[in-house]
């Protein structure tokens, strides 16, 4: 293909691209340099860097940082293993498999709003855990701002292992049994099978769900806004701290909201950008 | 290395379908025991209970002393060469080969000598750092063979492993294997649905059909002396062309009446089968190898009572010989080898062919005369199909 017929082939979604994405983040980045408000969206003043300087000094923004932080370090990696684990158990399930599976992707299917709201009412006094805690330990479980952040965290996990869930399963079922019985002559016993047949057969699979789900994870919000209306500052991830400052009612700080946006982007490249260029580069080994 | 013993096997499947019926064999130390049979008579079925692949319904299995049914896979000493290779694509040549070793705790520097030495014997010493993705289908095959061999294991076991190469590798893979396996001496089980690749390769050859074991002996007797009507007509290429037929007393002698068809038969035919007496006048099966019967033209001092009248319908001249198929009145017999059936050709027709000399001129549409070498024919029951040989 010549560079002028890939530039043909290329500009419709160059053009949907641009359109989509550059225009929105320009305008993004030029709204984080200004004092604009909701209430008053006609007066506009150029500040240059004050948002983001303010935001560095707020200690709202580091505690919605390190939740966040602590969020996707716990629930990306719990869910893989979580999600591999169970897959692994689907995979030996012969009978009533349909079930099994619909049982597994209940949360994930469930609306976001509405799984934090049940997960909530299951922690309340008077809930389910709730009451099973007092159970064993003797007091009701309460959600406090101590720990809001471990139910917000186990709440991420519930509800997104699904998705690890039926992707890998869908995996397993491409690896021939020949292999895995190549393994058993070979030698190998359950964790051996697993680490040097099933695991490298799933790595691209592996590799797609932790790029998902590191970004799905460092946009939580649902139920961070949930349990941030009963405990307070204390649950704010950095999407719901961005919210909030800027389509508060009272405050609507528009300018700094965009400014906590961007930062937020600039965060999720540096995560990500190691992972991108090593699987890039595998690609590029593997050809 | 040791002898295995398969004592009365037998597999029913979940679902009630019973793939082997009580096959029993021995293999003794260093040998080469190849079972063929056509697709889906059970050879996998009998080959991965043996691995412990496949758990054994009934019956006992043997390696060496031990009895091994409720013994897992990896504590059999059996290693498995897979139809489709089955290696371990994220890993190199030289990892693959190592990795029942690696499994097994042995130190880095030992393995990779073993697998040197393994790589050697296979010519795999070039291949050894590259992945099964950029190697052939042959050497692919070699390495499959390689996994198996580090382990030096007491039995070795192979499905298949030639069917996904093309035919000229085939050929020269089979030599290959056969040869490996001399070399290391190890007691090799090894399964296949071509007879070509069994009678070229096995020490013995074990013959199945639906499950049931027919006939187990080494290729030449497997070919000369068939025990029945399946196995004369599974083994040998073409196939025996097989008549239903009749003994009937000629004069002082005797002679063989098949259709419209009569041959005289050598008073040495009867002499070393006494057991065709008591066929006389009864119907039973006759049996001819293509070889054994020439063009009349090429070979001219051929008695003429032995000869059939034919017509010529196709003929393939291969060079060194000419196969040619002409129509017989005659009743074929069904051996009931699935892949002969369609060579019934056309309704009602019953063919048979020839491997005749390439000095023959016949051109189909011919008529012309066949010379039968009768003291070669073979003869069965027609009920149970077993051969008549005493
Ligand atoms: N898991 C199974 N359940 C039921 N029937 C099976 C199963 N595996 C194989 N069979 C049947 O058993 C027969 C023998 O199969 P197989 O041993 O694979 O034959 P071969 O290797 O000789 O081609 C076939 O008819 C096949 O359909
Ligand atoms: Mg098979």
């Amino acid at each position: 293909m010549t560079r002028r017929t890939f530039g043909w082939f290329a500009w419709p979604s160059v053009a949907v691209m641009s359109v989509l994405m550059v225009f929105p983040l320009v305008t993004t980045v030029f709204l984080s340099m200004t004092r604009i408000f909701l209430r008053d969206l006609s007066s506009r003043e150029w500040i240059g860097f004050d948002n983001y300087t303010e935001i560095l000094q707020d200690p709202d923004f580091w505690s919605a940082f390190r939740l966040t932080m602590l969020f996707v370090a716990i629930v990306v990696p719990a869910h893989v293993v979580l999600g591999f684990g169970l897959a692994n158990l689907l995979d030996r399930v012969t009978r009533a498999r349909g079930f099994y599976l619909a049982a597994l992707l209940l949360p994930f299917i469930v609306t976001p709003v509405v799984s934090t709201l049940l997960v909530r009412d299951l922690f309340d006094r008077g809930g389910l855990l709730s009451w099973l805690w007092e159970v064993v330990t003797g007091d009701p479980f309460v959600i406090h701002a101590g720990n809001v952040k471990w139910v917000i965290i186990l709440h991420g996990i519930w509800s997104i292992t699904p998705f690890a869930v039926i992707t890998f399963f869908a995996g397993m079922q491409t690896l021939p049994e020949e292999r895995i019985e190549a393994a058993d002559m070979d030698g190998a016993g359950f964790w051996a099978k697993q680490r040097f047949v099933v695991i490298p057969h799933l790595r691209s699979l592996i590799i797609f769900v932790l790029l998902i789900t590191i970004m799905d994870a460092y946009r939580v919000f649902d139920s961070s806004f949930v349990f941030g209306q009963s405990v307070g500052k204390s649950a704010h991830a950095l999407s719901v701290y961005s919210f909030n400052t800027a389509l508060n009612a009272q405050i609507g700080r528009i300018g700094k909201g965009n400014a906590i946006s961007v930062l937020m982007v600039i965060g999720i490249f540096v995560v990500l950008i190691p992972f991108l260029r090593k699987s890039y580069q595998e690609q590029i080994a593997d050809r | 290395m040791a002898e295995v013993r398969l004592d009365g096997l037998t597999k029913v499947y979940p679902n009630g379908f019973q793939a082997v019926t009580e096959l029993s064999l021995e293999l003794t130390d260093g040998e080469f025991l190849v079972l063929v049979g056509p697709s889906g008579c059970g050879k996998s079925t009998a080959l991965r209970m043996i691995a412990g692949l496949e758990e054994i319904t009934e019956g006992d299995l043997y390696v060496g002393d031990r009895r091994v049914n409720d013994v897992a896979p990896k504590d059999r000493d059996i290693a498995m060469v897979f139809q489709n290779y089955a290696l371990y694509p994220q890993m190199t040549v030289e990892e693959n080969i190592g990795f029942p070793l690696r499994l097994r705790k042995i130190k880095k520097a030992e393995r990779k000598q073993v697998v040197a030495a393994a790589a050697e014997v296979l010519e795999l010493t070039e291949q050894l750092d590259k992945k099964p993705a950029n190697l052939s289908g042959g050497q692919r095959q070699r390495v499959a063979m390689g996994r198996a061999i580090v382990r030096e294991p007491a039995l070795f076991l192979m499905d298949e492993p030639l069917s996904n190469l093309d035919a000229k590798l085939r050929v020269q893979m089979r030599a290959d294997i056969a040869g490996i396996q001399r070399n290391l001496g190890v007691t090799t089980f090894y399964v296949t649905h071509d007879q070509v690749e069994a009678m070229t390769m096995g020490d013995r050859v074990a013959v199945i059909k639906d499950g049931v074991l027919q006939q187990v002996a080494a290729p030449e007797d497997l070919y000369d002396t068939p025990d029945n009507v399946f196995v004369a007509a599974f083994i040998g290429s073409p196939s025996m062309n097989l008549y239903e037929a009749e003994i009937v007393a000629r004069g002082s002698g005797f002679a063989v009446e098949m259709g419209a068809n009569t041959l005289a038969l050598d008073d040495s035919v009867i002499a070393d089968r006494p057991g065709l007496r008591d066929y006389v006048d009864t119907a039973l099966v006759v049996g001819i190898r293509p070889e054994d019967l020439e063009d009349g033209a090429v070979s001219r001092d051929h008695p003429a009572d032995r000869q059939l009248d034919a017509t010529i319908d196709i003929r393939e001249a291969l060079g060194a010989e000419t196969l040619m198929h002409f129509a017989l009145e005659a009743t074929m017999v069904d051996s009931g080898d699935p892949d002969a059936l369609d060579e019934l050709g056309e309704e009602g027709a019953s063919r048979c062919t020839g491997r005749f000399s390439a000095a023959t001129r016949a051109r189909p549409g011919d008529r012309i005369k066949v010379n039968v070498a009768t003291e070669n024919l073979h003869f069965f029951d027609r009920s149970t199909h077993l051969a008549v040989r005493t």
